[in-house]
């Protein structure tokens, strides 16, 4: 393969240099003094009425920070990307986060290609019987835990679960704590695709996780969404059911019931913190998550759930005690940005040598000589 | 005279292996001074390298500074030049360094020192004409020159087989 000026479409090229262009904000102005070129040479370029040459699309690549190969192929733009590039200017998740998705989740689907991995199935589409109430989203949970065979017990890895069973493809990356908590996209050619905040706590991200995945599998048409940390008093009806379902998701209601009577007794006595914070270790959920699902279910009032919000119960020596650390905490090691999956392909597409050891880093968003040290000395202490 | 007929791109593994070796400096002074080139993002790379990329950094510096090394990248005005490089980076299974490593070669008539299998047969296949080298044949070379003896060869070659690079 070859590639030429002739080879590659114009049009192609053009619809590509314009999408990147706007999604980083840039005018044609901007971009026109920037490179030396007249505005209407670059709408030229852009609408594919004009060839671009090897070394202006070098420049178009350098002022736009996309890699070169963007621009060459077909297919790569997509409908949900755009969707949340747009959604992104009125967040605070940055743009390049959001192009780093776009090019993490093309990765992911060109691996699967290029080791022969076979298909991933698809979660299931609600979308279209526009499930809304918090009673389907109670339903739609239970019936989703049914067909992922869990069976009441707690979901040990989200991620692993859904990324091995959904075929979704989760990342984690950093982003401002108090603006942002997760989006989704869901695309023809990429499939179920989330982003997940890595600077927010572990059972936060949990139940973003499950929160985006209500939103993939009951608001699929909207094709993409950013949730600006939502609270779990929201208001808009959309975001209260996907709060509803990640709550049903992560602590069903039998579990709860059946953990609660194992801990309460003499039974209907008043639920205590220490209750509480059980919960929460046991379904792997904040204390806030397990007690606005107590709420939810009425096996709390909302005036003791005040009352126990207002005593900083997880920052207790108690919390401590009983083995809840407090969210900020920073023993909490950070989440990989590279999903389970993505990494074992990658490096089977190594071990197969179908990429070379520094594309394995690239992939792996990793620096080429720091990954070799440890592969080293991963070999060095007798691993494979 | 030196038995390079052209200069040489240094891959990111080549470095890799002789500086973990502790050899990057003997194994390249020895060669006529503009012999090897490395590309910008090799430098960058090892710039990010948390432990030690201070210390390679300053040394390919140092390096470049005495004429042992040259520091290049994509000719930003070749088109020939550009499109190789994309064309390698449209193929989805090289790095950007080696991308640029062997678009460079490819087209200044360079040739390329790596020890990597696909970096070594897409460069094969991409232009014939560009001569391939690995470390351990680079050293050889050098014996065969008279640049370095078969010993000194011989305690590079084991130092970067107990660093695991081998």
């Amino acid at each position: 393969m070859s590639v030429t000026t002739a080879s590659v479409s114009t049009a192609t090229v053009g619809h590509a240099l314009k999408q990147a262009r706007t999604t980083i904000g840039l005018t044609l102005k901007q971009v026109g003094k920037s490179m030396g070129i007249a505005m209407s040479t670059i709408s030229e370029i852009e609408s594919g009425n004009r060839r671009v040459s090897a070394v202006e699309l070098y420049r178009f690549a350098k002022l736009y920070q996309y890699p070169i190969s963007f621009f060459l192929e077909e297919s790569e733009t997509s409908a949900s990307f755009a969707i949340l590039l747009r959604a992104a200017k009125t967040t605070s998740v940055s743009k390049e986060t959001i192009i780093n998705f776009h090019e993490l989740c093309r990765s992911y689907r060109d691996l699967r290609k290029l080791v022969g991995a076979p298909e991933m199935p698809s979660p299931s589409d609600y979308s279209t019987s526009r499930p809304t109430t918090l009673g389907h989203a109670e339903e739609l949970a239970e019936a989703e835990r049914g067909s992922l065979g869990l069976n009441g017990q707690p979901i040990k890895d989200i991620c692993d679960l859904l990324e091995g069973k959904r075929g979704i493809k989760i990342f984690h990356l950093p982003e401002d704590p108090e603006g942002f908590s997760g989006a989704f996209t869901y695309d023809e050619q990429l499939g179920a695709c989330f982003l997940i905040n890595s600077h927010h706590p572990k059972r936060r991200r949990t139940f973003t996780v499950a929160h985006e995945y209500a939103h993939c599998i009951a608001h699929r048409n909207q094709l993409a969404l950013i949730d600006a940390c939502p609270a779990f008093e929201i208001r808009n009806p959309r975001e209260r059911f996907a709060n509803a379902f990640a709550a049903a998701f992560l602590m069903p209601r039998r579990s709860v019931n059946e953990v609660l009577g194992q801990l309460v007794f003499p039974q209907k006595s008043t639920l205590t913190a220490e209750t509480l914070i059980h919960l929460a270790i046991y379904f792997g959920v904040s204390f806030e998550a397990i007690g606005w699902r107590l709420v939810s279910l009425r096996r709390l009032s909302l005036s003791r759930w005040e009352d126990l919000l207002s005593q900083q119960v997880p920052s207790s020596p108690t919390a401590r005690l009983l083995g809840y650390c407090r969210e900020e905490e920073p023993e909490e090691e950070p989440p990989d940005t590279i999903p389970r999956q993505y990494k074992y392909l990658a490096y089977k597409a190594y071990e197969m040598k179908l990429i070379s050891f520094e594309k394995l880093a690239e992939l792996l968003r990793r620096n080429y000589f720091e990954l070799k040290e440890e592969l080293k000395r991963g070999s060095q202490e007798g691993d494979v | 005279m030196s038995p390079l007929k052209k200069p040489v791109v240094l891959d990111n593994d080549v470095i890799s292996r002789l500086y973990s070796a502790g050899a990057l400096r003997r194994a390249l002074e020895i060669w006529p001074k503009g012999s090897f080139h490395i590309t910008e993002r090799v430098i960058k790379e090892a710039r990010q390298w948390p432990t030690q990329g201070q210390k390679l950094v300053t040394l390919l510096k140092k390096l470049e500074t005495e004429g042992i090394l040259v520091f290049i990248s994509i000719d930003e005005s070749s088109e020939e030049e550009i499109w190789a490089y994309a064309t390698l980076q449209l193929k989805k299974n090289l790095g950007r360094g080696e991308s640029a490593s062997i678009a460079i070669a490819c087209h200044r008539g360079f040739d390329i020192a790596t020890d990597d299998s696909v970096a070594a047969d897409t460069c094969k296949a991409m232009n014939p004409s560009v001569s391939i080298f690995g470390t351990g044949a680079l050293l050889n070379m050098a014996v065969q020159d008279g640049l370095i003896t078969q010993h000194e060869v011989n305690d590079i070659q084991f130092k970067i087989r107990r660093a695991g690079e081998a």
